[in-house]
């Protein structure tokens, strides 16, 4: 069959299932508007409310959440260590003429040895920083985190990326940005995060950044996360020592939640470098965005959680060094 | 009954036209879009939106700026269905989109694309139209209808040529 006719099929059983069309509203205006969003509110407060009851160990009244400081943010030390070509080659769709060397407009200037380029757009920039910045321990510039949202298409030896700047702006501010990121040259130093290149999509209404990393074997290039290992400072009187549950696994066999031991392979010298550790060493552990809570034996426990409870717990104590004392994690 | 009155019921009256003319079609693009599911959702907070909007009365092509409201509708719920997934896929299951009259199959490959591209699939083989006038109809450049149809054909390929 014509491929054209197939798509025909297609394009008409995506619209042959639509329901009736709503009824227009008699007077509509703004308060029409709200109302609609007062009722989601509510059944959006009951849904919380509910999920609250059905979590479990979730923190007591008695927190305080605070923002942690700029410290401990890792340094570029090794000034010119990449060398050669990026990894990654970049080519952003709908930009506007060559590359400019140095930042875009607003955007900080590189650290030392990091070579910066950006492609300027009628609204906005596309930038490229190599090497990336090392992920940060702790949130260095809350303002930066990214706000805008991306969809990625891997194929192989490329990756594609549709970053959407609209949302609930209206119709005339929408429009689309298109990355293509393919596989370059297989960086010289792997060890000076010299395989990651660091991409901004910056716009008036926000900015998308993310890190992609050196193919592996003529593979589409890497998403990296480069948002900050922890996000947030808890204080509690005690942290959480319960998660919750795995629901619809596919298989009935896996668990409903996983707990592992002292691990003293999984170790640093700081808190956060044994938890680095333990993200190493576990594939599909979230790899930022942990909360960090101290606890009264001298312990500390980074912790991730959904709106249902604490999903994943990781302990980690202080003997020579610091080291992964125990986990506790949603088995699915 | 004042002048201020009669406008306001000249608009009201304009503005039930254009919807009862559209509506039809709008709800077919937004069910291609999110699915039927949600379909009246999106159409509803769409017009809502446009209705609210202090520039509608100076909107020459109404039709093209409710098909982008319902588009931008959908890129919002898409948002917030992805946003829950990430805070919840951990230990649940992903966003479902449903269209159940379609191959299992097929629907799994659509269910991959983006909305954008869904938008363009309806509007290219559903409505006829050509790349200008999908581009035209969604606000959009007219190479970008071209790569957003190229990948979803390439997406849609491997399951339509099985």
């Amino acid at each position: 069959m014509h491929e054209d006719r197939k798509m025909r099929l297609v394009a008409s059983a995506l619209v042959s299932g639509a329901p009736e069309p709503p009824t227009l509203p008699t007077h509509p205006s703004r308060k029409r508007g709200k109302r609609i969003a007062g009722r989601s509110a509510i059944a959006g407060v009951s849904v919380f409310a509910l999920l609250l009851v059905a979590a479990v160990s979730w923190p007591s009244a008695t927190t305080v959440w605070t923002r942690v400081s700029p410290q401990g943010a890792a340094p570029m030390d090794d000034p010119d260590r990449c060398v050669g070509s990026p990894p990654v080659l970049i080519s952003p769709g709908g930009a506007s003429g060559e590359n400019v060397d140095g930042p875009a407009p607003g955007e900080p200037a590189p650290e030392p040895g990091q070579r910066v380029w950006h492609w300027p757009r009628p609204e906005g920039a596309v930038e490229v920083r190599w090497p990336a910045r090392p992920q940060a321990t702790y949130d260095p510039d809350s303002s930066r985190v990214s706000t805008l949202t991306a969809a990625q298409m891997i194929r192989p030896g490329r990756a594609e990326v549709d970053v959407d700047p609209e949302g609930e702006l209206g119709p005339e501010h929408s429009y689309d940005i298109d990355i293509v990121a393919e596989g370059g040259p297989a960086p010289a130093d792997h060890t000076a995060n010299c395989g990651t290149v660091q991409v901004a999509v910056i716009t008036p209404v926000g900015r998308w950044v993310s890190g992609l990393g050196a193919p592996m074997a003529g593979g589409p290039p890497e998403f990296v996360d480069l948002q900050p290992l922890v996000a947030e400072h808890l204080e509690m009187q005690e942290p959480p020592q319960e998660v919750v549950g795995c629901e619809g696994a596919w298989d009935p066999a896996i668990p409903a939640t996983r707990r592992t031991g002292p691990r003293a392979d999984l170790s640093g010298d700081r808190p956060a470098d044994a938890l680095r550790a333990y993200i190493r060493s576990t594939p599909g552990a979230q790899r930022s965005g942990y909360i960090e809570m101290a606890g009264s034996d001298g312990s500390v426990t980074f912790a991730t959680r959904s709106p249902r409870g604490w999903t994943a717990l990781v302990r980690v104590s202080r003997e020579r060094v610091w080291f992964v004392q125990e986990t506790f994690t949603s088995g699915c | 009954m004042t002048q201020t009155e009669r406008n306001v019921l000249l608009s009201q009256t304009s503005v039930a036209e254009t919807y009862a003319a559209l509506a039809p079609e709008l709800i077919r693009f937004a069910s291609a879009l999110v699915g039927p599911e949600d379909a009246q959702d999106v159409l509803s907070s769409a017009v809502v939106k446009s209705l609210s909007s202090p520039g509608w009365l100076r909107v020459s092509n109404r039709r093209a700026y409710l098909y982008r409201a319902v588009l931008n509708e959908a890129l919002t719920h898409r948002r917030r269905v992805a946003q829950r997934w990430r805070r919840e896929g951990r230990i649940s299951a992903g966003p479902h989109w449903d269209a159940p009259n379609l191959h299992p199959e097929v629907r799994a490959a659509v269910q991959r694309l983006s909305v954008r591209q869904r938008a363009v699939i309806a509007l290219t083989y559903w409505q006829d139209l050509t790349p200008a006038a999908t581009a035209e109809r969604l606000g959009i450049s007219e190479g970008a209808v071209r790569r957003h149809l190229a990948r979803a054909r390439s997406r849609l390929r491997e399951v339509l040529n099985a």
